[in-house]
């Protein structure tokens, strides 16, 4: 089988926000033909940047009021699947739900993404705000004192997508198997709360109370350390889950003094009740070192630090960049290279990314339009 | 499989039931699997109707069987059964037990990995090679055969034996760093475990698009994970913005991923807070209420929501009638019921039914490894410590 897991495999996406977009690039990603459809709202939500991310080896089409027959009998007829984050309404309307898609084309696969699922109604808007908000996700991340924090870059609906992308690959199994086409729903309030719980679990667990923390994990996972710390020039990651680690963590600081004490043996006991403390004893030893220095000796004593690490900064780790060959290029209208990353995963059939980068590689006509290719040549929609 | 559902899309209103997937069903999965990021993939192939069998070794058993004790722990309590993470990883599989550093314990994994479509495992890179199990080897042998390796930074390389936790990996990915308020502290997000959970549903689209291949060349594959790189392409973005404006990404706050500002509106009464999209001056001392303010940005058209806390979302109505959390009865009494996360998809209509709490260690040794040999052998397997 070569890297193209779902060559054959055309599936549409009908979305505007980053969630169907990251499906359909997930799906590409693993060889299926997909086609974005782009309307005027989709450019409005999504950056030039996204776009030029996430539409990488897709076929772009525009699509505007008025084309929606010949979406459906000229693409979607051939289709295996949609993919959509549009409002239930407007599907409906356009004739573009499940029910209508499916009545009309039996073996069409339909994965279908929302902000907040359908059961709760589709009231005012609901976004990558509301998903971050209503999941239980912003309560978690931020400093104690100050207001909670969202992730960036739409990471919610990155999730959703990525989940999109799975519900996809496993409805078009699934059909294959039955000859009929599949139906699928995730709403990713649903996605991000699940993951809240995972956290939730550990803190349960320890009867650890689940609120933000600043840097450190709520209790530290019933185990210090667990969080990021700053050193000399910036911050790194460091957490130990077993008593070898945390051995190795102090062996990697010169054994001090102070680590010979049972008070700093018991790492529940200073996860749950004196975690300040030990990051005072630790704190001047950080900052003598730099991030690099420190995952240098990480590597030395094995032990779980790493350095927080600007995008700039991973694009040029060799782990990454020499040996996984993970970066694709994608190239503007303008003749620019960018860099960005490519497929998290390798198979034996993969060459090298360099020579997947030419695969991928889109041209632009400019930054908030992507290109166009052709559909059919008898498509008379705009593509 | 069950007949379709009655859809929930364009039926605004409409309730999901919880009930058994069988969209999977026929498919067996075998892993050697730790923690969450690879035991996560399992469980959702299980919960859409797939057999998992987890197998396990009494040795060197899933770090979510080996917990801190609590003090509150009773003596002779089943802390390696009870923790929270080992059912939401593990819910619905079988356990048998091997050691596989015995001829006859590979003997039995290489007949369970004969019938299985996928092989899962996240242990350090090189540990199939120790054993004389190379993946070349499992492919050239099972060349059907779909095997996902999970790892922190991959099968090659010079870090590939390093080890890593999921905040490690975000952190190296680029991710972590984008986390903080406006002013540009870092908080990044430690207690969400997004490089684990990115890696299980990544595995999971990789896992299926592996079986939808295979259901048109009948060849298996073997796929190489990464963790540090499926968390680098949620920072993509950030990778193109750099390149494009010159500028390092660096925390941006509460914003739109477009870079419109959210207001963060705290309630001096309850002390909760609501968020909404746009900027909102400051309270004045004439200012209307805070709900008033909320209901009037509704009004407007505007996105706003509560920032609601876990325990809120595990209580909310709207969660459990769709079965969000379910609860499960564990076979020792000394652990009770639990409750575990459903996983977040509808099937036409149903969301899976977690249909069991992680198996006990072994449990199903007789049913599975029965399979293969008669009772007798598997006494005289156990004596031999084939099955530790």
């Amino acid at each position: 089988m070569t890297n193209a897991l779902m060559a054959g495999k055309l599936v549409v996406e009908i979305g505007r926000t980053r969630a169907a977009a990251f499906a359909g690039k997930q799906l590409r990603d693993t060889g299926a033909d997909v086609v974005a459809l782009q309307d005027d709202l989709r450019v409005a939500e999504m950056t030039p940047g996204a776009r030029l991310y996430m539409d990488a080896g897709k076929s772009v089409a525009v699509w505007r009021q008025g084309d929606d027959r010949e979406i459906l009998e000229d693409l979607i007829a051939h289709a295996d699947a949609v993919v959509t984050d549009l409002p239930a309404e407007e599907l409906r309307s356009r004739g573009l739900d499940w029910e209508s898609l499916h009545e009309r084309f039996p073996r069409l696969s339909y994965v279908a993404l929302s902000s907040l699922g359908w059961d709760t109604g589709e009231e005012g808007e609901a976004g990558e705000l509301s998903m971050q908000a209503l999941s239980g996700l912003m309560h978690m991340v931020g400093h104690p004192d100050r207001e909670p924090l969202s992730l960036p870059y739409g990471m919610g609906s990155l999730q959703l997508g990525l989940h999109g992308a799975g519900a996809v690959a496993t409805a078009l199994y699934a059909a294959a198997e039955s000859a009929q086409g599949r139906l699928v729903e995730i709403s990713g309030v649903d996605v991000l709360a699940s993951y809240v719980r995972i956290y939730g679990a550990v803190a349960n667990y320890y009867s650890i109370p689940l609120t933000r923390d600043g840097r450190r994990a709520p209790g530290s996972g019933g185990r210090y350390p667990f969080g990021f710390f700053p050193c000399k020039d910036g911050y790194v990651a460091m957490i130990t889950r077993s008593d070898r680690e945390w051995a190795s963590l102090l062996a990697m600081m010169g054994n001090p003094e102070w680590s010979t004490q049972d008070r700093y043996r018991n790492l529940y006991g200073i996860a749950m009740e004196y975690p300040d403390e030990v990051d005072a004893l630790i704190a001047p030893w950080l900052q003598e070192h730099t991030r690099d220095e420190l995952l240098a000796l990480a590597q030395e004593y094995a032990v779980p630090v790493a350095p927080v690490r600007t995008v700039e900064e991973v694009a040029q780790d060799p782990q990454l960049r020499e040996f996984r060959k993970f970066f694709d290029t994608i190239v503007t209208a303008q003749g620019e290279e960018i860099l960005v990353p490519g497929r998290p995963w390798a198979t034996p059939e993969r060459t090298s990314r360099e020579a997947q980068a030419a695969s991928v590689s889109i041209t632009t006509e400019g930054l908030g339009r992507p290109s166009h290719r052709p559909l059919s040549p008898t498509a008379s929609l705009e593509v | 499989m069950p007949d379709t559902q009655q859809s929930t899309v364009g039926g605004l209103g409409a309730q999901p039931q919880v009930g058994d997937v069988s969209w999977l069903q026929g498919v067996r999965v075998v892993e050697v699997t730790t923690a969450v990021s690879a035991p996560l993939i399992g469980r959702v192939l299980g919960e859409l109707g797939a057999e998992v069998i987890k197998v396990e070794s009494r040795a060197k058993i899933d770090v979510n069987r080996a917990r801190v004790p609590r003090p509150s722990d009773p003596e002779g309590f089943p802390a390696h059964e009870a923790f929270q993470l080992l059912h939401e990883a593990n819910a619905g599989k079988r356990s048998v037990t091997l050691n596989l550093k015995t001829d006859h314990g590979r003997e039995l994994f290489l007949e369970l990995l004969g019938d299985a479509d996928v092989f899962i495992e996240n242990f350090v890179p090189g540990w199939l090679d120790r054993l004389g199990l190379s993946i070349e080897g499992l492919r050239e042998r099972f060349p059907r055969l779909i095997i996902v390796s999970a790892s922190g930074y991959g099968q090659t390389g010079p870090l590939r034996t390093q080890r890593a936790y999921a905040p490690v990996m975000t952190a190296l990915a680029g991710v972590e760093g984008l986390i903080g308020y406006e002013d540009g502290e870092v908080m990044g997000c430690s207690s969400l475990a997004l490089a684990d959970l990115n890696c299980s549903f990544s595995g999971v689209h990789l896992v299926m698009s592996a079986l939808v291949g295979r259901q048109a060349s009948d060849e298996g594959t073997h796929i190489d994970l990464s963790q540090i790189e499926a968390a680098s392409i949620l920072a993509g973005e950030a990778f193109v913005e750099h390149q494009l404006s010159g500028e390092t990404p660096g925390p941006v706050g509460n914003s739109d991923p477009g870079g419109g500002r959210w207001s963060l509106i705290q309630d001096p009464e309850t002390e909760t807070w609501t968020g909404a999209r746009g900027s909102r001056n400051g309270a004045g001392p004439e200012r209307p209420s805070t709900g008033k303010i909320l209901e009037t940005l509704r009004h407007r058209g505007v996105e706003v929501a509560p920032i609601l806390t876990p325990a809120q979302v595990a209580a909310d109505e709207n969660y459990l009638s769709r079965g969000f959390i379910q609860s499960v009865d564990h076979p020792l009494e000394a652990i009770g019921t639990l409750q575990v996360t459903s996983v977040p998809w509808r099937l036409e209509g149903t969301v899976p039914e977690v249909s069991a709490v992680a198996p006990c260690i072994g449990s199903a040794n007789p049913e599975v490894l029965g399979r293969y040999v008669s009772e007798d052998q598997l006494a005289e397997l156990e004596n031999e410590g084939a099955l530790k």
